[in-house]
């Protein structure tokens, strides 16, 4: 059993349809920027924040940012 | 003058237990991996509709589960949220990561970089000891058996759901067997060596058929009730054998052997 990239999935990257990956890549940046300002938040507050919280918003925030600086980075190819 | 009942039985306090020991196991945490799953699963049908409305879901199922944090009052439950979350958005990283130039098989590889970046984050919030890559109780010797357990389960997996041949492509061996292994520890990991101690630490027994569930959840958007049967006993079997012997090392070593035995061996065997 393989690691699931279900047909639909590879459907849509096979079609190569703009407006819906940007609207998938809009999806990471909002729950990127989302996880961001809530650890931003989290870690201005007083009294400090439970630990956990920061930590579980680092497990939303850093796979996320690698999928946005790998979408960053495939735009500025498309545009080279 | 106080009333004593007749079924009482007078006996030394510190012979109770204390309370702690005797409570069952939190609610609030077998409640939300039952409700998880329900999202989880609409989700990845939502990915036979629309890609881009699932990616939402994703997100939404995500942040949902970074809110349940302050609700939960026990830290089994709270330590069950990392993984929770980081299965949406591994979801959500294979669906937007811009993959599409690549072939399948290096597609696989790349989304294993989100994928282990995300075990890491969960282990490294998790509190609990969890035994991910050191030998549970019974030693090096059972989790270099383990593996074996991969060969019934990969003729399993190739009679009732065959990989598509164009998987592999004009890859060379060495190559797909790098990639294959690649693909599978982190996606392993997460499932068995983080979700399924978590889950069983809050739903008891019952956590190893639910992290079966939530991993067979994955293979929903397939559209095959019998893939989706089949990635259920093998999740269940490698979830039974990872909370049976106390480590994930061992379960690692039957996947890649289900992989391998599904893309490369039994492919050569039976063409």
């Amino acid at each position: 059993m393989t690691p699931a990239v279900p047909p639909p999935v590879i459907e849509f990257l096979n079609r190569g349809d703009a407006q819906a990956s940007r609207s998938a890549g809009l999806v990471v940046l909002g729950v990127l920027l989302i996880a961001l300002i809530a650890k931003v938040m989290l870690q201005s507050a007083t009294p400090l924040p439970r630990r956990d919280a920061l930590r579980l918003l680092n497990v939303v925030s850093l796979p996320l940012l690698i999928v946005f600086l790998a979408i960053v980075v495939e735009r500025f190819r498309d545009l080279s | 003058m106080t009333f004593r009942s007749p079924f009482l039985v007078s006996a030394h306090p510190e012979m109770y237990p204390p309370l702690a020991e005797l409570s069952l196991p939190p609610p609030i945490g077998s409640s939300l991996l039952v409700a998880y799953l329900g999202g989880l699963g609409l989700v990845e049908l939502l990915l036979t509709v629309s890609v881009p409305a699932a990616a939402g879901g994703y997100g939404l199922v995500a942040l949902a589960v970074c809110i349940a944090l302050p609700h939960m009052t026990d830290q089994r439950s709270a330590s069950l949220l990392p993984v929770l979350a980081a299965i949406p958005v591994v979801r959500l990283a294979t669906v937007a990561a811009p993959t599409a130039d690549f072939a399948p098989l290096a597609r696989l590889g790349l989304l294993a970089v989100p994928t282990f970046v995300a075990v890491v984050a969960v282990a490294h919030s998790d509190t609990q000891d969890r035994h991910l890559l050191r030998p549970g109780p019974g030693g090096w010797a059972e989790q270099a058996a383990l593996p074996l357990v991969g060969v019934p389960l990969g003729m399993l997996v190739y009679l009732l759901g065959p990989p598509t041949p164009q998987l592999r492509g004009q890859a060379p061996v060495i190559a797909v067997i790098a990639l294959l292994v690649l693909a599978v520890i982190p996606d392993e990991l997460l499932f068995r060596g983080l979700l399924v101690p978590a889950a069983t630490d809050v739903a008891g027994a019952a956590g190893v058929p639910l992290a079966a569930a939530a991993y067979a959840a994955t293979f929903v958007a397939y559209g095959s009730m019998t893939l989706l049967a089949t990635a259920f006993v093998v999740g269940l079997v490698l979830s039974w054998f990872r909370q049976r012997t106390g480590s994930a090392v061992g379960v690692i070593g039957a996947r890649i052997v289900v992989a391998l035995l599904v893309y490369l061996v039994l492919p050569a065997v039976w063409a």
